[in-house]
């Protein structure tokens, strides 16, 4: 019989990724050293590695990276924690549901970003507002995904945890919060993502220090070695929060 | 324990699931409720369990639970309910959470019930390596850590090929000479029926009412003998008629709407 089966299933292959990273860095190291590509719009990889190397060891990129990952780290955190506890109250409680609903429509869409000048004026210049406007980029998916992944938890565990006499605060704890950590825990690795742009858009607006005002400033002199050496460290800090969260999924998730 | 549904009704909305459903379960018996899909049997049992608040008549619960028993009415499912993130000790664990139990009491409840459905080597294992016939004794197991007075079941062996359900069958059994306790089960299947029960309640299609209440008048250690056996399937026969009867009238009377349409 002819194989028709398999039925479209992914299978892990080790060593395409590194080899397609392998010949695309390749080419581009190749584009630079032939001279075919102009270093000031794209230095060659070589280039910006030692670069980067030079600014961790000598310079203040260490302080840079060092603002920007508290930053994030505290923006990140207030906003899942906010988005967490309204959603799971917006996923338990009428009233809750009834008033989120109607604010979460309305505010969600504005651009975070466009209220960090709202923010300057009310908190300063300082902190406060670059992650204010981090945790609240953060906290409206959260809050979204967490609320319908509590509408979602299935009906039939909570009537089996009522038949066994458990009280309300502990079919929360125990039926409702955990069918909901995979959806949490998917919505965490996109919420990364979103606190790494406001925190760079957050920096470039105004920082001393901060991987977004190191880029900034980089551009400004059109240093595109220091520039891109900055956006690899953006890209850095990115894999890592994932590889974070991945983890997290494999140790809390194994059940699955 | 004791139960008597007494002129028990229920609405869904506009839809009537159930109307005025009478019977009694009475202590150590196994009733049975049969009937057509989607005729109220589930919503029958959570009813009698209070999961569900009835819309007319009343479920009675009599006598005094036993002292050592944790949850007196308690619940199997059809597809035995287990947490998928709770190994098989931590889904029977459930029953026991929330009681004044030492940890060390609730790790020997544990031991003993999975020790008496055969889940021994499989404490730590999750849902998902188990088989159908496996989670199933797993629900049961968390049934029992309950020590329930009164058992409520739905369909609880419909979702295990029919080779698994023999051996259920007789497993459950068995737990039941021992302890006794009282016994609401709904099924589809008349030979699970005929086979356990001491009175089999047949209710009509949609919405419920109870066609019969037929007595299976033979001791459970007489009913694997050859001649009694005969006396079974003449039983099961005629619960059989009942039921097709009752799917008869339905399609009479879909086929008189057919005609009233033309
Ligand atoms: N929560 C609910 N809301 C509205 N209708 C419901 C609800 N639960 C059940 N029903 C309806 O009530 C009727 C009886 O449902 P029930 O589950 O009690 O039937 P059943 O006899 O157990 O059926 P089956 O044999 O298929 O399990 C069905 O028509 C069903 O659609
Ligand atoms: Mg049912």
């Amino acid at each position: 019989m002819r194989f028709r089966g398999g039925g479209f299933e992914i299978t892990p292959k080790r060593w395409f990724a590194p080899a397609f990273a392998v010949v695309l860095v390749g080419a581009w190291q190749a584009g630079s050293t032939s001279g075919r590509i102009d270093p000031l719009l794209l230095p060659g990889p070589v280039d910006v590695l030692e670069t980067l190397y030079r600014e961790l060891a000598q310079g203040d990129l260490a302080i840079h990276i060092g603002q920007s990952l508290t930053r994030l780290l505290l923006g990140w955190s207030i906003g899942s924690l906010a988005g967490l506890s309204v959603g799971l109250s917006m996923g338990l409680w009428s009233w809750c549901r009834a008033i989120g609903d109607a604010a979460i429509s309305s505010l969600y869409p504005i651009p975070k970003i466009a209220l960090l000048p709202l923010f300057i004026l009310w908190l300063g210049i300082g902190e406060s507002s670059k992650i204010t406007t981090i945790a609240l980029g953060v906290f409206f998916p959260m809050a979204v995904s967490v609320c319908a992944a509590v509408d979602a938890a299935p009906r039939p565990f909570i009537r089996m945890a009522q038949s066994f006499g458990l009280d309300r605060l502990s079919i929360i704890v125990k039926i409702v919060l955990p069918s909901a950590l995979p959806a949490m825990l998917a919505c965490a690795r996109i919420t990364v993502s979103t606190g790494l742009v406001l925190l760079v858009a957050a920096e470039m607006i105004g920082a001393q220090y901060g991987i977004g005002a190191y880029i900034l400033a980089a551009g400004n002199i059109m240093d595109s070695e220091k520039l891109l050496a900055g956006v690899l460290v953006i890209s850095l800090l990115g894999t890592c929060a994932g590889a974070v969260i991945a983890a997290l999924e494999r140790t809390l998730l194994r059940w699955r | 324990m004791e139960l008597e549904l007494r002129g028990l009704g229920h609405d869904f909305g506009s839809l009537t699931v159930l109307d005025n459903v009478s019977f009694a379960v009475r202590k150590s018996e196994i009733v049975s409720v049969i009937g057509p899909s989607g005729c109220g049997k589930s919503t029958l049992l959570a009813i009698a369990g209070g999961l569900i608040a009835p819309s007319r008549g009343s479920a009675v619960s009599l006598g005094v639970p036993p002292a050592a028993s944790l949850n007196p009415f308690t619940f199997v499912f059809q597809d035995a309910g287990l947490l998928p993130w709770r190994t098989v000790a931590g889904n029977v664990a459930l029953a026991l959470e929330g009681r004044p139990l030492s940890r060390k009491a609730q790790a020997e409840i544990i031991e003993e019930v999975l020790d008496r459905t055969g889940l021994c080597g499989f404490a730590k294992a999750y849902p998902k390596q188990l088989s159908g016939g496996m989670k199933q004794r797993v629900g049961i197991a968390r049934a029992l850590a309950a020590r329930p007075a009164f058992l409520l079941m739905d369909e609880p062996l419909s979702a295990v090929d029919a080779q698994t359900r023999e051996l259920l069958m007789e497993e459950f059994l068995a737990l039941w000479l021992r302890d006794r306790v009282s016994i609401l089960y709904v099924t589809h299947n008349l030979d699970e029926a005929v086979r356990l029960s001491d009175r089999i309640v047949v209710l009509s299609r949609r919405p419920g009412r109870v066609r019969e209440i037929v007595d299976v008048a033979i001791p459970q250690s007489e009913r694997r003998r050859p001649d009694v056996a005969s006396e079974l399937s003449a039983m099961q026969n005629d619960i059989w008629n009942l039921l097709r009867s009752e799917a008869r009238n339905a399609d009479r009377e879909l086929l008189s709407l057919e005609r009233a349409d033309v």
